[in-house]
Order: C-alpha cells, then sequence, then structure tokens
C-alpha cells in the first residue's frame, strides 16, 4: 500500500495522534526500523518516557485495514508510536529487512483464521441470496414476533401522540424547566417500543421549547411541531400497513415493504438497518467511486452523539450522496473520529439506505487513490444544465414533510452573476437564475477565476428562508483540475 | 413570495402553538381567514383542504383542538413550501472575477477546525499551532482568512500580535479586502490594530485609509493614522499641525509619525519635549528616531537622573511644606530606560550595562520597571543584549534572566557551567521555567534539553522537581533523590497531600527501569506509605509492574 499523508492521518483518526507521531518521527525517537521479507509489516522500537523502549507496528496484511499494535499503555489505538512509525517510512527512513517477532506471527494467524470465518458466512450468505435473491425466509413464527414488535412501536406511537397533543394544548410557552423534565420522563418510556427515532424528535422538540423559552423565538420548535405530527400520521400509517402484510402470511401483502424501500420512514422512526438487509434488497453497488465534497461534525443532542457527515459524489452513478458516522458521547474513546478526505475513495460493495434526493451510504473495504483529471471530468458529468428542472425537483422535495429540507444537487454553471448588494448568482445556459448564499466559506466563491467558475460544476445545498426564497448554499466546485471545497 | 394571506395565517398558527390550542375555539382571527381562503380554493384546491381545517379547528373543542391544530400547520407548513422561488428583482450583472485563480490548501477538518477555533475563541494555549501553520506553509489558505480578521479584531486575544505581526504580512495583499471589510475609521481599538496591520501590508498605499481615519476617527484610531501617514514625507505639515494637539497620545503619534518620516523639525520637536518632566506620550517617537542630538539627550538625561538619584540623600524625608521631586523624575527616568533598551545602538547598552551593573538601585527596582526591561532584553533578537544580561546578572535573584539569556547563547553544557552557582538549591522551579518543562509527564533522555547536573543539584533538597529533571541513566542522582524522597516520607507520614508527591518519585522511578525501585519500595512502605496505594499507582503507570514485581 502506499503510504501518504493522508492515509497516516485517516488511519490515526485524530489531528494530536498524527501530529504526535509525526513529531516522534521528526525527533528521532525511533531506535530501530523495520520491515518484514513480504513487505507488509513495518515494526520497530520506539523510545518513550521508561527505559525500555516500546515495540510498535504497522500490520498490512489486509492493506485497506492495516493494524496497529503497541507494548504502550496507551489506550488510543493506534497510538502515535504506531502513527509515528508510518511516518518514517514516509520520510523515507531506512528499514531493515528482520523476522517477525513470535507474538506478531500468533495475532496473525488469529486474525487470518477470524477472516476466514467472516469469509466462509459471507459466501453462505451470497449463496443464499443467489438461490433466490430474496430475504431470509418467513416463517409463521418471524411473521408472528414481527406483528407483535410493530403492535409494540404502534403502542408507542399512540403514547407519543398522546404526548404531543398534551404540549399542543398547555402551547410550547408552558415548557418550562419543571414541565420539561416531566415530559423527559414521558419521552424516556418510548425507550420500550422500539421507536427510538421518534423519542429523539421528542427529545428535539423540548429542546427547542426550552431554546425558545431563552430567546422567545419558537420558530425552531414549531417547525419540529410540524415534523412530528407528519412523522407520528406516517408512521402510524406505515405500521397499519405492516400488520396487515404480515398478518396475511403465507401470503404477504408489499405495500409496507415498498414504503421501507422508498421512504425514509423506517430510519425516521429509529430502525438500524443491517447491510445484509440492504445487500438483500438490492440497494448495493459494486465497484463504485466517489469522491468527498464536504465534510462536517455536528453534535445531536437530542441521541447524545456527535456525526460525522460527508457528502460524496459517486462517479459512476452521478448520484450526491452522505455518509454518518454516529459517535454516541458515553463510546467516544471506542469510535475513531472521520476527517475530510482527499482522495478518491473506491468501495467493493457500497450499501444505499432508503432515502430521498441524498440518500445515506455506507461501506466496508475500500482502497484510495489520488483524484486524477479523468476523474474529474467523470465528476463533471453529475452537474445538470437545467436549472428549471432542478428548481421543480426540489420544490416537489421540499414540500413533503418528511423530507430532507436541503437537498444537495449539482449544476453545471455557465455564468456567475452579481448584484448591487453583493449577492451571487448561478446561470444555466438558458438563463435560468439561482441566488447564492454563501455559507461558512462562501467568500471564497468571490476569488474565482473565470476559467474557474464558468463550464464547471457548482455542487449546492439547497434550502429555503423566510422570505420564502429558494436558494442554493455552494458547497464545492468540480473543476478540471481539482474540487475546491466551500465547506470543510 | 407566499401570498400575504398564508404567511398571515403561518403567524396566527404560530402564535396558537405557543400559546396553546384550547385558545382557538371561536377565535375571530383565524375566522376572518376562512372565507378568503375558500375564495381561492377556486383557483387552488387544496386551499379549501386547508379551510376545512381551519373550520375544524375554530369550532373543536379542548379534545380535538391539538390534532386541528397540528394538522392546519402541516397543510400550511407544505403550502409554505410550494410558495417558495428563487426569482429576484435585483438587477443582476456580470460576475468580477478574480484574474488570479483561487488556490486552497489541503488542510483537514481535524486541523482546519482546530485552527479556526484557537482563532476565533482567543485561547492562550495554543500559539504553538499557529507556528506549526506558518511553518507548513498552510496559513495561506484563504479559508482562514475571516478567523485571522476576527483574532486581529479581539483585542483581548493573546494569539492577535502573533497574527497580526507574523501571519498577516507574509499573507499581504490578499488579506487587505476582508480587514478593510471589517475597518471602521470611526471605530475603537480593535479597527487601531486594523489599521496597523494594513499599515503593515499596504505601506504608503494605506495613506488614503489613514487619512479618512485622521479625519473621521477616535483617538485610538486617529494615532495609527498617524503613523501611517509618517511613511509618506508629503504628510509632513499634515504631522506637525497634529504635534500640537490637545490630547497626548495624539501628539506623540504625530511625533512618532515624523520620527519614521525622519523629519528635522519632528527632531526638534522631540528635542523640547524631552525638556519637559512628563514624556510619556513621546516613548515611541523616542525609540523610532534616528536624529543623533535626541539620542544624545535622552543619554544625558538618564545620566543625569543616575547621579541625581546617588546623590540624593536617602536618609532626609521631605517634609510636608517640601515638594520631592524624585516621584515625578522616577516616571520620566523609567520611560528614558524603557527606549534605550528597545534601541540597539552601543551607547545606549553601555548605559544600560552601568546601571544594571550597579546594586544600589534596589529601592527603586520596581518603580523603574527593570525586571520588564531584563525581560525584554533577553528575548531581544539582539546577541549584544543578551551578552550584557549575561554579564549583569551574577547572583541568585537575577538567576532567571542569566539563564534565560545563557540558553539561547551557549551549548546545554556551558549554560551549567556558567549558571549553577547563581541558583540556589531550593529554586528547581527555576529550572523548570526556563525550559519550559511539563512536570507532569518526564520527557525521554534524547529529548531533555538541560544538562544533567541541575538533577544532582537538586537530588538532597528537592527529590520532587529533581525526579523531573534527572536522566533515566543517571543511577547515583536516582539513589539520591529516592533516599531524600524516603526520608520526606518517613518525617511526613501522616501528611497525606505530601505523600501523593514522593509516591510519584518512586513511580518514575519504577517507569524508567531504576534498578533499585523495588528495595525503595520497601522502604518507602517501611516509612509509612500506604503500600496499597503505591502499588496501584506504580501498577497504572507501568502495565507489568504486577507481574514483575507485585506478584
Amino acid at each position: 500500500m502506499k503510504i501518504t499523508e493522508d492515509v497516516i492521518r485517516l488511519f490515526a483518526g485524530s489531528a494530536t495522534v498524527a501530529a504526535n507521531g509525526k513529531s516522534l518521527a521528526n525527533k528521532g525517537s525511533f531506535i530501530s526500523l523495520s520491515i518484514n521479507q513480504e513487505a507488509n509489516l513495518l515494526f520497530g522500537l520506539c523510545q518513550g518516557s521508561g527505559k525500555t523502549p516500546y515495540a510498535c507496528s504497522v500490520d498490512f496484511a489486509e492493506p485497506d485495514k492495516p493494524i496497529a499494535r503497541c507494548s504502550c499503555p496507551s489506550r488510543q489505538i493506534p497510538c502515535k508510536h504506531a502513527v509515528g512509525l508510518l511516518f518514517c517510512r514516509l520520510h523515507n527512513k531506512t528499514f531493515a529487512v528482520a523476522e517477525i517477532r513470535e507474538s506478531v506471527v500468533v495475532k496473525r494467524e488469529k486474525l487470518k483464521a477470524r477472516a476466514e470465518k467472516k469469509a466462509d458466512f459471507a459466501q453462505k450468505a451470497a449463496e443464499e441470496n443467489a438461490a433466490g435473491n430474496t430475504p431470509a425466509p418467513l416463517t409463521k413464527q418471524r411473521a408472528s414476533a414481527a406483528v407483535k414488535k410493530c403492535r409494540a412501536q404502534l403502542t408507542g406511537l399512540e403514547l407519543a401522540e398522546k404526548i404531543l397533543h398534551n404540549i399542543v394544548k398547555g402551547g410550547l410557552h408552558s415548557i418550562d424547566r419543571h414541565n420539561e423534565k416531566l415530559y423527559a420522563e414521558q419521552v424516556k418510556e418510548l425507550g420500550n417500543y422500539y421507536i427510538v427515532g421518534v423519542q429523539a424528535a421528542l427529545t428535539d422538540l423540548l429542546t427547542a421549547a426550552a431554546e425558545g423559552q431563552k430567546s422567545q423565538d419558537f420558530t425552531q420548535a414549531v417547525r419540529q411541531l410540524s415534523y412530528l405530527h407528519a412523522l407520528l400520521q406516517k408512521a402510524q400509517a406505515h405500521m397499519q400497513n405492516r400488520i396487515s402484510d404480515l398478518e396475511s402470511f403465507p401470503e404477504l401483502g408489499s405495500s409496507a415493504l415498498q414504503a421501507m424501500l422508498h421512504s425514509t420512514i423506517e430510519e425516521r422512526m429509529g430502525t438500524a438497518w443491517k447491510l445484509s438487509e440492504l445487500a438483500q434488497h438490492g440497494l448495493m453497488l459494486q465497484n463504485t467511486k466517489l469522491i468527498q465534497l464536504a465534510f462536517r461534525v455536528y453534535e445531536d443532542e437530542a441521541k447524545k452523539e456527535f456525526v460525522d457527515e460527508s457528502v460524496w459524489l459517486s462517479l459512476t452513478d452521478r448520484q450526491i450522496y452522505l455518509s454518518k458516522n454516529f459517535r454516541p458521547f458515553k463510546a467516544l474513546k471506542y469510535i475513531r473520529a472521520e476527517d475530510s478526505v482527499f482522495l478518491l475513495i473506491e468501495p467493493q460493495e457500497l450499501f444505499i439506505y432508503p432515502g430521498d434526493k441524498n440518500p445515506r451510504i455506507r461501506w466496508d473495504a475500500a482502497t484510495r487513490r489520488e483524484i486524477t483529471a479523468e476523474d474529474l471530468v467523470e465528476a463533471q458529468a453529475a452537474g445538470q444544465v437545467d436549472f428549471a428542472a432542478v428548481l421543480r425537483e426540489v420544490k416537489n422535495q421540499l414540500r413533503a414533510p418528511l423530507a430532507d429540507k436541503n437537498p444537495f444537487v449539482a449544476l453545471k454553471v455557465a455564468k456567475l452573476g452579481q448584484d448591487d448588494a453583493g449577492r451571487c448568482y448561478v446561470f444555466d445556459s438558458q438563463d435560468t437564475v439561482i441566488p447564492l448564499i454563501p455559507g461558512q466559506f462562501g467568500h471564497l466563491l468571490r476569488r474565482l477565476s473565470r476559467e474557474q467558475a464558468e463550464g464547471q460544476v457548482l455542487v449546492c445545498r439547497f434550502a429555503q428562508n423566510n422570505e420564502s426564497l429558494l436558494y442554493g448554499e455552494p458547497v464545492a466546485l468540480i473543476t478540471d483540475s481539482a474540487v475546491i471545497r466551500f465547506a470543510y | 413570495m407566499a401570498l400575504p394571506i398564508l404567511i398571515d395565517l403561518e403567524q396566527e398558527i404560530t402564535r396558537l402553538m405557543i400559546a396553546g390550542s384550547p385558545h382557538a375555539k371561536g377565535d375571530p382571527r383565524l375566522k376572518k381567514f376562512i372565507p378568503a381562503l375558500e375564495k381561492l380554493a377556486e383557483k387552488a384546491p387544496v386551499m379549501a383542504t386547508l379551510a376545512q381545517r381551519l373550520t375544524a379547528l375554530v369550532e373543536g373543542d379542548e379534545k380535538t383542538g391539538p390534532e386541528a391544530l397540528l394538522s392546519v400547520g402541516t397543510v400550511i407548513t407544505s403550502i409554505m413550501y410550494t410558495q417558495g422561488s428563487s426569482e429576484t428583482d435585483a438587477d443582476i450583472m456580470a460576475f468580477d472575477y478574480e484574474d488570479k485563480p483561487l488556490a486552497l490548501t489541503r488542510i483537514h477538518y481535524s486541523r482546519l477546525h482546530e485552527v479556526i477555533e484557537v482563532l476565533e475563541s482567543g485561547g492562550q494555549k495554543h500559539s504553538g499551532l499557529l507556528a506549526r501553520l506558518l511553518e507548513r506553509g498552510d496559513h495561506k489558505d484563504p479559508r482562514l482568512y475571516p478567523s485571522y480578521v476576527k483574532a486581529v479584531t479581539d483585542v483581548k486575544s493573546p494569539i492577535s500580535s502573533f497574527v497580526c505581526e507574523k501571519i498577516l504580512p507574509d499573507i499581504g495583499a490578499d488579506i487587505a479586502p476582508f480587514l478593510l471589510a471589517e475597518f471602521d475609521a470611526k471605530g475603537s481599538k480593535r479597527h487601531a490594530r486594523i489599521l496597523r496591520v494594513l499599515r503593515m501590508i499596504m505601506g504608503k498605499d494605506a495613506a488614503p485609509l489613514a487619512e479618512k481615519a485622521l479625519a473621521e476617527g477616535a483617538p485610538p484610531v486617529m494615532t495609527e493614522a498617524l503613523l501611517t501617514l509618517g511613511q509618506d514625507p508629503a504628510y509632513e505639515e499634515t504631522l506637525i499641525a497634529y504635534t500640537s494637539d490637545r490630547k497626548g497620545e495624539i501628539r506623540g503619534a504625530a511625533l512618532a509619525g515624523l520620527a519614521i518620516m525622519g523629519s528635522d523639525q519632528g527632531a526638534m520637536l522631540l528635542l523640547e519635549g524631552l525638556d519637559k518632566s512628563s514624556i510619556s506620550h513621546l516613548e515611541e517617537a523616542l525609540v523610532l528616531t534616528k536624529d543623533p542630538a535626541v539620542l544624545d539627550k535622552m543619554l544625558v538625561q538618564a545620566r543625569m537622573f543616575e547621579s541625581a538619584y546617588k546623590m540624593k540623600d536617602k536618609k532626609k524625608t521631605p517634609t510636608a511644606a517640601e515638594e520631592d521631586p524624585f516621584p515625578k523624575n522616577l516616571a520620566k527616568w523609567r520611560i528614558l530606560l524603557s527606549v534605550i533598551a528597545a534601541r540597539s545602538e552601543w551607547e545606549c547598552l553601555t548605559v544600560l550595562e552601568a546601571m544594571l551593573m550597579d546594586k544600589t538601585y534596589g529601592d527603586v527596582w520596581n518603580d523603574l520597571a527593570l525586571r520588564q526591561i531584563m525581560e525584554n532584553l533577553c528575548e531581544d533578537s539582539d546577541l549584544e543584549k543578551r551578552k550584557m544580561i549575561v554579564r549583569v546578572c551574577n547572583d541568585a535573584s537575577r538567576a532567571y534572566y542569566k539563564l534565560k539569556a545563557c540558553i539561547s547563547l551557549y551549548s546545554v553544557e556551558e549554560v551549567y557551567d556558567r549558571c549553577h552557582r547563581d541558583v540556589n538549591k531550593d529554586q528547581a522551579g527555576l529550572i523548570h521555567r526556563v525550559y519550559n518543562i511539563d512536570r507532569e509527564e518526564r520527557a525521554p533522555d534524547n529529548q531533555k534539553t538541560w544538562d544533567r547536573r541541575w538533577a544532582q543539584q537538586f537530588a538532597g533538597t528537592n527529590p520532587y522537581d529533581a525526579c523531573v529533571l534527572v536522566y533515566n541513566d543517571d543511577l547515583s542522582t536516582w539513589k539520591k533523590i529516592l533516599e531524600a524522597a524516603a526520608a520526606l516520607v518517613k518525617s511526613m507520614a501522616s501528611t497525606s497531600y505530601l505523600q501523593a508527591s514522593y509516591r510519584r518519585v518512586l513511580v518514575e522511578a519504577f517507569r524508567s527501569q531504576y534498578p533499585e525501585a523495588r528495595k525503595y519500595f520497601e522502604k518507602f512502605v517501611k516509612n509509612g506509605a500506604d503500600r496499597a496505594k503505591l502499588i496501584e499507582e506504580i501498577s497504572r503507570a507501568v502495565p507489568d509492574a504486577q507481574e514483575n514485581w507485585f506478584k
């Protein structure tokens, strides 16, 4: 595997670990640097604060999933010593060819055995799929268990509706500290009904109402009320459909299944899709190529977690996708934070969650390489030339109560414009115009040269403001030579 | 743009959601919308749905009210989204493209976000982060520009000066539009800082801006404007006019501007100013002037103050009727010394050295801010000034300055040879300060930047600090440290918080694999240390301790 600074940063998972590792490599803290004959294991001794140096290694037995090992007491994996080892390799320091330590050999064997077991399991699943390409057969017992679960969910939804009605009856202004606590206790009970998404949405409402009390601006809370109302209605209808589908066993209806596969209803209720389920329903692409357009980290207070969100452009189907890495506060130590990626990602299997215009994606194994000029040409093909059609499509999505209100669209830029107030506009070749309102690094838009803008592809995040202005927030510009990010 | 009736209805619904659904029953403000919506329904059927739901809300009871209100809210939200439009009445012109293409660096989110947080929060700890950014050349990423401007305008930010003096001048003209957008000629100190940076970046080109600031601005901005105009001799008359301003800071800035310009008339005015007892406003001008006559006069006055001070009968205290002239003179003398220390001429160095050598100034040490002057000299880029500090510091009270100057001038061993006699045995903290040593984490031997003999010096008296300084392979010093720590454990067996400090010494001995650590463990326990706590702490620091030593 080619080791680049980007690869190391991705491997380190944290800027601090990467910086500390680099510093160790620069200071010459490594007493010995070795590599095995197959050139897939880097190992060495790094001088720490103690007398005995730490024995660290990075194992590339599986090139896409390097494994770090170290004798230091740090709980951070990978530790700075393992990362430092990679920096030594990057800086072309001399690695002597040497035999692998016995302990590493044992660990490698265990890993191999585990991988073989996993491969067997995957093969079995693939064979089962190939036989009928249908979900695992539904038995009478399974159907009845599923009905039981759906009924529990329906009960939960009714309970959630009661809470919502009580809130509306009392009015948002009544959610003071005391009432917020009472409602929060009721919301906590919803945890028993497999509807964590609804539970989180109600928590969001309480948070927004409490914020509204402080700022005397209830806009967000009112929006959340409408969202919850729509969610509960759709979820109840969906559950009724599912129950009637399941109760008709062995003759299965498909209306609920269609809703599950073509909308976000299940995910919004809190269902966690398994990758195997997505594959079974054909929501999977093979050998795709992805370019990251934007990255951000935000805090979801209701779910008590950080979310690392990336916006990706698939060069295979020219769709814009989102990926999310959830890091619950309680498990921050154990889940690696993601970072922005400037390389092209090639997942072997790309799983696509049901959703709107920009569905969520996930993958397990992927290779990385530098983005080439050919890749950028492919990426530019995603740019839509007819802005009138784009606007129609966006408006259609926005009016659906449960749809994502900020869809991403790639636009082929004919030219840019500006008005007296300094606002920018993007035009298509038919002179249809879309106003642009800059986001965090939107000021960069004003610094583009003509060659960088005209004829290139601008990816925007659409939104509608309180004055009903439908606008695009520039996210990235795909030019012939680079991807210019207007976000992180 | 949405229909006005929908906007009004949405506001009413929002009001009800805040106040509570029971208020909707029979509400005339809601009723009035129904006929209008029914009329609109002839063209848009969705309005009929809205009218029906609104009727249900107005006519509903306490039980059906919440659902009816939510239902109206959902419909109106959907309709409002269909009313969105990208059309604009604005007059759209051709885009003003840049000639130079935009170039971004490849900084990852984690690093960029951290830098932006530091710049916008004004944190104290992370100036190293910005220094590394500058080293790598990543500071020129335009995504950082707005954050730099925030850092510049935050007058309380400790990293602000780093950004102003190092980063922004290196970026140059590219950052100017961002600074100009934030600049307000009528503004306060924040805007004065912006003008200062613009002066560094734009040079003479900042003169029109300075002229405007001078005409409109508040005193801090005017001060910077005068300094900016000092770069162009064409403004000599303007600056001279301001030397008679009623505000001292403006007069001082005008003189400083004239000093930058090298104006003879400015030098004359400075000479006149030096005759007065209060010269605080002249400080910057006196540092900047290149006029030899002004320099001579400053030196003569400084020497006169020295003589006057020495001749003063210290025992005689002035009576109430007599005025003691010295307090005022001290202020002037302090400013003169500060100016002399900031200048680089050898005559200045001679005056300063003679004064610092002389130990008779003890009672005016603080009044003359000599401590600050020495601190500044230690960090001055002029080697001669640092050498002078080494010459004048020769006792424990000045050991800190001598160490700081020596570290920048000599090898690790030579620093110890020159300074160890000046450092008392209870001053181990001084070594930590000057070498910026983290007491919480002992550095590996190859990263220790101090002489190993320092640990020996403090081993017997201060084992806690000495164990941070000692090299792992210095076994004899480790022995001394552990002996001293064990003795202290015995004498302070009942003082738990002190015990913790000395337990740390033993933990560090185990961590650095000192061969006799186990022996001292027993000694500590015998002297009264808590065995269980010791084992717990050692095991935490050395993962295989249980296996190797405490089976």
